[in-house]
């Protein structure tokens, strides 16, 4: 073989050999991240949360920061949609392991007449022990509910179930500095709410 | 022999045909009934299954469970990111040679009342009442869900 074609052979190999970093390590790195809901961008903090948590304590979002905070708005008396959503959660919890420490899942009762923080407290363990209920006076939490676009009404039920609550099923996060960043729809799986709060959790 | 022949034919077809008709082509099948594991503060519980149709069109149109005060048929409905829930007026179709799912997330049997904690594992007894087909006990088993 002539010393040129070895050169040729040896630039094409580096030729490739680079090729291939940029492709595989450089390129993925500079993609921005998609996310698995509707990102938002705000200037403005989250609007504040002050309402009754577990054991007569005062849960406010402020406490939080510093954690990446989970919000859900529910109720205990809803059998599908909120057990889905909490169980998913608590999927999410464990695939990001122990940086779940760093996050906070907090519902917000959108039927603060039968939610006590006695049964938030109890319902809530239920699918995660870190996880926290929180309720209030009825007009508190339609403030809070309407500050962060969520609709929620008491719809007629049976004599049995008494009133069902229609209400936004969506899961809100809430980044360290206090900003909310993403809302995530119903239908989102585990993985993709483990994903997106890895992001941010770096 | 001929008549032997003949005879073990019309036994052959005979045993065919009520095989046929017991085989439960006209029975509906309940397959993989399951509840959601809650806890005592959770008032309302939900079980979820699919049944398969039978050769006419069906319908459920009730179920019991002795551990919930009272059993309703619902439907889940998220449009827009809200969730609505209803009762299945009229209960839920079950299409000749179809299926109907009850699904996290779409119809379910609800449970209000219930008197117990649903724990993982758990079997309960859920009651189905169809329009046309015969009334059936299923096992419903407890899980994370």
């Amino acid at each position: 073989m002539s010393k040129t074609i070895k050169i040729i052979l040896a630039s094409l190999a580096g030729v490739i050999a680079v090729a291939a970093i940029v492709w595989f390590f450089v390129l993925p790195s500079l993609a921005p991240y998609n996310f698995h809901g509707q990102v938002i961008q705000s200037n403005q903090a989250a609007p504040s949360i002050e309402l009754d948590g577990p054991d007569g304590s005062t849960v406010r979002l402020s406490d939080y920061e510093g954690k990446v905070v989970v919000l859900y708005f529910g109720y205990t008396y809803c059998p599908d949609v909120c057990p889905i959503t909490l169980s998913k959660l608590d999927r999410a919890m464990d695939i990001i392991g122990d940086k779940a420490e760093d996050v906070q899942v907090i519902m917000v009762s959108v039927d603060p007449e039968r939610d006590t923080p006695e049964i938030l407290e109890e319902y809530m363990a239920h699918f995660n022990p870190s996880f926290i209920g929180v309720t209030g006076d009825t007009n508190t939490i339609d403030r809070i509910a309407t500050t962060y676009g969520v609709y929620y009404e008491a719809a007629e039920g049976s004599d049995a179930t008494g009133y069902l609550v229609n209400h936004t099923a969506t899961v809100m996060i809430v980044d360290k500095d206090g900003y909310l960043k993403l809302v995530l729809p119903f239908e989102g799986t585990a993985e993709e709410m483990a994903a997106d709060l890895n992001h941010f959790l770096r | 022999m001929r008549i032997r022949a003949l005879f073990a034919a019309v036994l052959a077809f005979g045993l065919l045909a009520g095989a046929c008709s017991s085989s439960g082509s006209d029975d509906i099948v309940v397959d993989d009934p399951w509840g959601r594991s809650s806890p005592m503060a959770a008032n309302n519980g939900a079980f979820y299954m699919t049944i398969e149709g039978s050769d006419v069109d069906d319908r459920l149109v009730s179920a019991y469970a002795s551990v919930c005060g009272t059993t309703e048929l619902h439907q889940t409905i998220v449009t827009d990111g809200v969730m609505r829930m209803q009762q299945a007026e009229g209960g839920i179709e079950i299409p000749a040679g179809g299926e109907a799912v009850l699904a996290p997330g779409g119809y379910h049997v609800m449970c209000i009342d219930k008197d117990i904690e649903f724990k993982v594992g758990d079997v309960i007894p859920v009651t189905l009442t169809f329009e046309e087909s015969e009334m059936q006990t299923v096992d419903a088993e407890i899980r994370e869900g």
